[in-house]
């Protein structure tokens, strides 16, 4: 389990951008974080795998301090950034997926195998020696997804997975992060944009100048969401599970 | 983003593209030590070579010109050094002319390499072809040295693409004067050098959190690429070189090797 406890942090003398945040995320959870701009959701995140250095507060991971072993922590924790492109590292989608394998130092062969598996299981194996850069919106998503995946973590962190997507490219990303979640992985994703997923969450997070306003159940908070500045989903009578931008 | 962009891939069946990468880097750092010395001997001697081998890696046998925004570093070297050198040092406006001619002429040549280098090398095999290349000789951190260089391959085009979105940007905004290069230089360079260290940083976070090692499992090597006919190309083309510059000027090899500016 992931947890964040009593997190603060503060980049200017009386602004704080994170303000005694404690979060639990429990394995198997699939949480939404939301916020308008500026509430601290990207600060948090970047706690989370151990990226900002807590100044005040802490992030445990099954009970312990991240920071005891950050390249643990970061192998178990998977970061998905707001903009893909500025976190491709490889030239060609296969050696910008293989890249974190390699870093674990695994022998050649099993990267290759699990490439091979991961470019499979997201329908990218057609992508393999294309360059990452020139990709549409949402296969370079994808991309980044595998990434990520390629390290096998068992929580993975969305920064905004959906901006900027069509409404295939966020079906298909969303199909990806649903299954992941069925999986049994921790889902942790960062939005605003409750309409396209909050279906599929079983935790929903409010956040508001750099504090948790409310937490809870999506059923519970849906009609309370406007009053901390995010969109409610259209219409009024509107089921909670017709909140998804994927196809039944 | 489109493919087919300068700096980049562009696969093909050319004899460029079937060279062993490792020995097209040897050639490019060769050439590249050789163009340190400004001679225009040497720069005559290439260009034709430069020539040939474009011609050759062009798939539709056909040359087109690079984007106009890449004169514009060659256009620097030629302005800066002109009026560094200037008649008075050359003794005369001719000699200068010609001094930052070839000077300019020298960066060309360069860029012209680095992008027959890039348009005929699979990117997916430069990065190990340099670590391999490098491992060798010690005390070099060949890890390091050769993710340093698979970055920059990758942030090059989008360097080129953001340049073109910002001057795009200010035409559409009546900001770009063309009898005002120097303004233009700075309202272009400002945010792009803003753009680009965003980026790095972006970059620079997101390979931390993949726990980027140098000491990561070694890169792979596809090859049944040519490597010894180029190899004795390369030995064939510096030794009529620096012979030819022996014989026509007059020039001792060894000083040639000695001399580079």
């Amino acid at each position: 389990m992931l947890e964040v406890k009593n997190l603060s942090r503060s980049y200017e003398k009386g602004r704080m951008v994170l303000n005694n945040v404690s979060l639990s995320f429990p394995e198997g959870s699939f949480t939404i974080i939301a916020g308008p701009n500026g509430s601290g959701k990207t600060q948090l995140m970047r706690h989370l795998n151990g990226l900002l250095k807590a100044r005040e507060g802490e992030v445990l991971l099954d009970g312990r301090n991240i920071r005891e072993d950050l390249q643990a922590a970061r192998r178990r924790i998977g970061l998905v950034f707001q903009n893909a492109d500025s976190q491709i590292v490889g030239q060609t989608v296969a050696s910008d997926i293989a890249f974190g394998a390699e870093n674990l130092k695994w022998p050649r062969q099993k990267i290759n195998e699990k490439l091979e598996e991961l470019l499979t299981e997201l329908s990218i194996g057609h992508l393999r020696n294309r360059r990452p850069h020139t990709l549409s919106g949402g296969e370079k998503r994808r991309c980044v997804l595998a990434a990520v995946l390629i390290m096998n973590p068992e929580i993975i962190v969305l920064d905004e997975p959906f901006t900027g997507l069509d409404y295939q490219g966020v079906s298909d990303v969303l199909k990806d992060i649903t299954r992941l979640h069925k999986d049994g992985k921790t889902i942790i994703l960062i939005t605003h944009d409750l309409e396209k997923s909050l279906a599929h969450a079983d935790r929903l997070v409010l956040m508001k100048d750099g504090e948790v306003v409310k937490e809870g159940e999506p059923a519970d908070l849906i009609e309370d969401v406007e009053d901390f500045g995010i969109r409610r989903p259209w219409g009024n009578e509107r089921d909670l599970e017709t909140m998804t931008w994927l196809k039944v | 983003m489109a493919e087919g962009l300068i700096f980049q891939y562009t696969p093909g069946e050319s004899i460029l593209h079937r060279i062993d990468i490792r020995i097209k880097l040897i050639g490019m750092i060769a050439l590249s030590l050789v163009l340190i010395k400004v001679s225009p001997f040497r720069l005559c001697f290439l260009l034709p070579v430069l020539l040939s081998l474009d011609i050759c890696s062009r798939n539709d046998r056909r040359i087109s010109l690079p984007p106009p925004i890449l004169f514009l570093m060659p256009l620097i070297i030629f302005a800066g050094n002109f009026i560094s050198l200037g008649p008075w040092e050359t003794g005369g406006f001719k000699p200068a002319l010609a001094a930052a001619g070839f000077r300019a002429l020298r960066f060309i040549c360069i860029l012209w390499m680095a992008q027959l280098f890039t348009e005929t090398s699979d990117p997916m095999s430069i990065t190990p072809a340099f670590y391999r290349l490098l491992k060798p000789i010690p005390l070099i951190p060949a890890g390091r040295i050769s993710t340093s260089m698979g970055l920059s391959l990758t942030l090059i085009p989008l360097i080129i693409s953001e340049m073109g979105e910002i001057r795009d940007a200010m035409v559409s905004r009546c900001g770009w004067n063309p009898r005002r290069p120097v303004r233009n230089l700075t309202s272009m360079g400002i945010p792009l050098l803003e753009g680009v260290l965003t980026r790095a940083e972006a970059l620079s976070d997101a390979m931390e959190s993949r726990l980027f090692t140098e000491d990561a499992t070694e890169p792979e090597l596809l090859d049944d690429s040519l490597r010894t006919s180029p190899s004795l190309f390369l030995l064939l083309l510096l030794t009529a070189l620096f012979m030819g510059e022996r014989l026509l000027l007059n020039i001792d090899i060894l000083e040639s090797f000695m001399n580079f500016y």
